[in-house]
């Protein structure tokens, strides 16, 4: 293996990476093409539809690099995608292709030669070039074909990054420290990779470690190498900020004189980043290989600490949330102040605290209904947990749950009434038996907001993923339908967390939102979504939690429980529930609302006396109910 | 095993056993628009036609495969009534010829048929003409085991005449339990005929109500959600290997070791499983 260091590319290959890359407009001549046809005669490229999809963008950006670097640098490259395959099941590739395919690590001199295939693409040229041309034909080397499918099992392709770093560190090579770039556009959804990448950090070699994660929407800030965990918003920015590197000396400078501004400890993380951004990064990966940078770094022995840094002792370091845009109307909605850090001590409840000044009582019933107007709240709390939190986490009742939050906020976000508010809230433990509950702001054009109502949520997604479903055709065949699947939350699986800490930050949340209405409130909602496994004495202490607050507060329950259990749809009694925690949950559960007036209808399945709970099925009244006597 | 072809001189068999009892009334799938029974009787006229259509070679309707439909009730004082749902000459025979089944459609019946629009991103709907086979039926109990007990002889003769075929593969669709006990004793002597290349294929389908979870083609009894399920579970076949493989190259999504089940379908589930059937056949 070569001397001249290395670099790996961890690109993710799952269905989010189709969705739109928005760009910022024209790209300056030597940045990525704009996608060229296919050359006549040469099999078309694999299924990527969206020409301004991120991986095509992405794979622009990668070829382009590998020939500019090839140049000057003979560094080991390896390319490998994760996605999942059509089972289902974690599939990690390493992606050269035609006469390179099947090995890992290969020479850039080696590489040069063997192209795919070569485009013809035009580069679009500075208005002022010679003889007044506008654009230029240059052939284009296409090492790596963009394709995208199924889930980002981002756990397997990091085992598999530790396992080809070894590899190549056992050929002896010494000089410049290893390079990893991981792009990607999504969560893991096949399990944390957190102590993956920990280990990974830990490697003799002493990779640097860059994080990008590519925007979605032209309408979020990118954070660009941020230095101090506490200033990030929490949830995928802060745990991603523990899984990178921080820059070396030389990158700083080159970022510097670039007027890239950067704080002494910046770490190697782009989130929502553009695609200028991106190339950005890659040229510092370009230049550490070029010899520019020092290879020999005097720290390469002892890797950084893992923990977050330590602001300031008294620094209170309140959680700044990213751009609130304009465009939203002024109503009463306006957000809470963000609340501080969930790392403070009032969040993690000791279950102790949380059975002292509760009496468990099993006639608890909810609230009758009382005729009120004005807006309704909606929480939608998603269980992050898994039985196994390292584990993985595809087709777990997490994910299948989280699929389930998304798609219901979609169907409510086709028939808007503008009075129906949501929020998100999800929770789960860490290691040290604290409970993590998170507000998860909403996405795009209503980025860091914590409240929208179903009005805005059509443009509050993450991104909108393409897919197709099958459907009946009305006389007996299937015919297959595009469906837009947007993707408001992405959180990652964890351990499991208190049901009642996540009760009294729900708690605060509706209360925070009913004074900012001055109290003129309908009722409050909360939809949970969960794999149950709770203690049963926590449900009611929850349910207490929920009823200490001033308005109305309805539970409605989709739950998935790990252990086998018969599907059960809006029950009257907690005769069908088989586990002890669920007859407690019936008992919380508030009624179905629009049951008992007939608003909601499913003739043999719904009725007057119908609980909002089920198990193992659909939820499929969630929007009509949650819609009763509010006007369209 | 299980590699046979359909062919005019070993054709293939297909034995459908539906359930007719008054439950089938409900709705399919938590689509309250729609009745069990109504879809199960859609889904059948529609993959006769299938048939039909692969069947057809230039001089006209190839006999590659055989197919026997078979509804079963009970009547007000609770006796089973085991009914041959093909009609007129049709019902003569408890298994016919696909040729046979083309030249006797009970009627032509104009049905809305959805579509998707690209252009405007919406479902259509047009008014489709439709061949029709079979009606629906409800009323009544379960008597699963009678049905069993009279698909075994059929089978039994069947298999006879057919040494060289396919295995048949009976395709039990019903939405609940059976009311007259326990019927796996009578699946398994069902399974036990066969032809030279392998034995019975019994393949079950169980309609949902609501939308619950479906559970497609499980391998493990281990996630069965409930006691009727693990009954089914039991009922159902395992898949061979060849079917599995095939099957895997569709994206039907199988593994080693699963059943030739459904639980809690709904009609594209319903649908899915019917065009597996029709996979296995492996008409060109």
């Amino acid at each position: 293996m070569s001397t001249a260091g290395c670099v790996l590319f961890l690109i993710d290959e799952s269905a989010a990476m189709a969705s739109d890359f928005p760009d910022d407009g024209p790209t300056g001549p030597t940045n990525a093409p704009p996608g060229p046809p296919p050359v006549p005669g040469k099999s078309p490229a694999p299924v990527v539809a969206n020409p301004n999809s991120k991986a095509i963008r992405l794979a622009t950006a990668v070829n382009a690099w590998i020939k500019r670097t090839a140049g000057h640098s003979a560094a080991d490259i390896a390319l490998i995608g994760y996605a999942t395959d059509a089972d289902g099941a974690a599939a990690v590739s390493a992606r050269w292709g035609a006469g390179l395919a099947g090995r890992t690590w290969i020479p850039l001199p080696t590489v040069i030669a063997e192209p795919v295939r070569v485009e013809q693409r035009t580069r679009r040229l500075p208005p002022t070039a010679p003889g007044g041309a506008t654009v230029q034909n240059v052939e284009f080397p296409v090492w790596l074909e963009p394709r995208t499918a199924g889930k980002a099992a981002q756990l397997a392709g990091w085992t598999r990054c530790a396992e080809l770093l070894t590899e190549w560190s056992s050929f002896g090579a010494v000089g410049r420290r290893p390079v990893i770039v991981h792009l990607f556009a999504s969560t893991s959804a096949d399990g944390n990779p957190q102590r993956v990448i920990e280990q990974l950090r830990q490697h003799p070699s002493n990779p640097i470690i860059l994080q990008i994660h590519l925007r979605s929407s032209r309408s979020v800030t990118p954070t660009l190498y941020p230095s101090n965990i506490f200033y990030l918003p929490a949830g995928a920015q802060k745990d991603l900020f523990k899984r990178c590197s921080p820059l070396p000396e030389d990158w700083k400078s080159a970022l510097q004189a670039r007027k890239q501004s950067l704080q002494p400890q910046a770490v190697g993380m782009l989130f929502n980043a553009r695609l200028a951004d991106v190339a950005q990064a890659l040229n510092l990966v370009e230049t550490h290989l070029d010899g520019a940078t020092s290879g020999t770094d005097p720290s390469a022995i002892a890797a950084a600490p893992v923990a977050p840094l330590v602001p300031a002792p008294s620094a209170p370091a309140p959680v700044v949330a990213p751009i609130v845009p304009e465009a939203a109307p002024i109503t009463p909605m306006a957000e809470t102040p963000p609340e501080a850090p969930v790392e403070t001590p009032s969040d993690s409840l000791t279950p102790d605290a949380a059975l002292t000044e509760v009496v468990v009582d099993s006639s608890w019933m909810p609230p009758a209904p009382v005729e009120r107007t004005g807006p309704r709240a909606a929480v939608f709390l998603l269980d992050r947990s898994l039985a196994d939190p390292y584990g993985s986490a595809l087709n777990s009742p997490f994910s299948k749950l989280q699929e389930r939050l998304n798609r219901s906020l979609g169907l409510l976000s086709k028939k808007p009434t503008g009075q129906l508010h949501v929020a998100m809230v999800t929770y789960a433990g860490d290691d040290g038996g604290n409970t993590d509950v998170r507000t998860e702001p909403w996405s795009a054009d209503q980025a860091g907001r914590e409240w929208v109502t179903d009005a805005d949520l059509a443009t509050a997604a993450i991104r909108i993923e393409e897919t197709v479903e099958e459907h009946s055709n009305g006389i007996g065949g299937l015919i297959s339908i595009p469906i837009k699947k947007p993707i408001y939350v992405e959180a990652e699986s964890a351990g499991p967390g208190s049901l009642v800490a996540a009760a009294q930050h729900v708690s605060r949340l509706i209360d925070g939102w009913s004074q900012q209405h001055g109290g003129m409130v309908r009722e409050a909602v909360v939809v949970h979504f969960s794999r149950a496994g709770w203690p049963s004495e926590d449900v009611h202490s929850a349910a207490g939690e929920l009823a200490a607050i001033g308005i109305p507060v309805t539970q409605y329950h989709v739950l998935l429980p790990d252990a086998p259990h018969p599907a059960v749809t809006y029950p009257t009694s907690a005769e069908g529930l088989g586990l002890p925690e669920l007859q407690a949950v019936f008992e919380v559960s508030g009624p179905l609302m629009g049951a008992a007036t007939g608003e909601v209808s499913r003739p043999g399945i719904v009725v007057p006396e119908s609980r909002g709970l089920t198990v193992n099925a659909e939820f499929d009244v969630l929007a009509e109910s949650l819609r009763v006597g509010l006007t369209v | 095993m299980y590699s046979a072809r359909f062919t005019r001189q070993t054709p293939g068999c297909f034995l459908f056993l539906l359930d007719q009892s008054g439950s089938m009334t409900d709705p399919f799938g938590g689509n309250v628009s729609v009745r069990k029974c109504d879809q199960l009787a859609l889904a059948l006229n529609s993959w006769l036609q299938n048939m039909v259509v692969k069947c057809t070679g230039g001089e006209g309707v190839r006999d590659y495969a055989n197919i026997g439909v078979f509804g079963y009730r009970t009547d007000a004082m609770a006796n089973p009534i085991i009914e041959p749902c093909l009609k007129g000459p049709l019902a003569e025979q408890p298994i016919v010829r696909i040729s046979d089944i083309e030249a006797n459609v009970a009627r032509i019946d104009t049905l809305n048929q959805q579509y998707y629009d690209p252009d405007t991103g919406e479902l259509q709907e047009m008014p489709t003409q439709v061949p029709i086979w079979i009606d629906p039926v409800a009323d009544g109990g379960t008597p699963m085991c009678t049905m069993f007990h009279y698909a075994y002889q059929v089978l039994e003769n069947w298999c006879a005449e057919h040494p060289s075929s396919f295995p048949p593969l009976v395709i039990h669709i019903s939405d609940g339990e059976s009311s007259e006990g326990d019927p796996l004793p009578y699946v398994e002597a069902i399974q036990g005929l066969g032809t030279e290349d392998g034995n019975v294929l019994f393949i079950n389908c169980h309609l949902s109500m609501t939308k619950a979870d479906p559970l497609v083609y499980p391998a493990s009894s281990e996630v069965m959600p409930d006691e009727w399920a693990r009954t089914m579970f039991n009922m159902s076949s395992v898949l061979p290997e060849s079917i599995v493989s095939r099957a895997q190259a569709e994206g039907i999504p199988v593994q080693p070791g699963s059943r030739a089940m459904v639980f809690n379908a709904d009609m594209v589930n319903l649908l899915q499983l019917l065009d597996f059937g029709t996979m296995v056949a492996n008409l060109r």
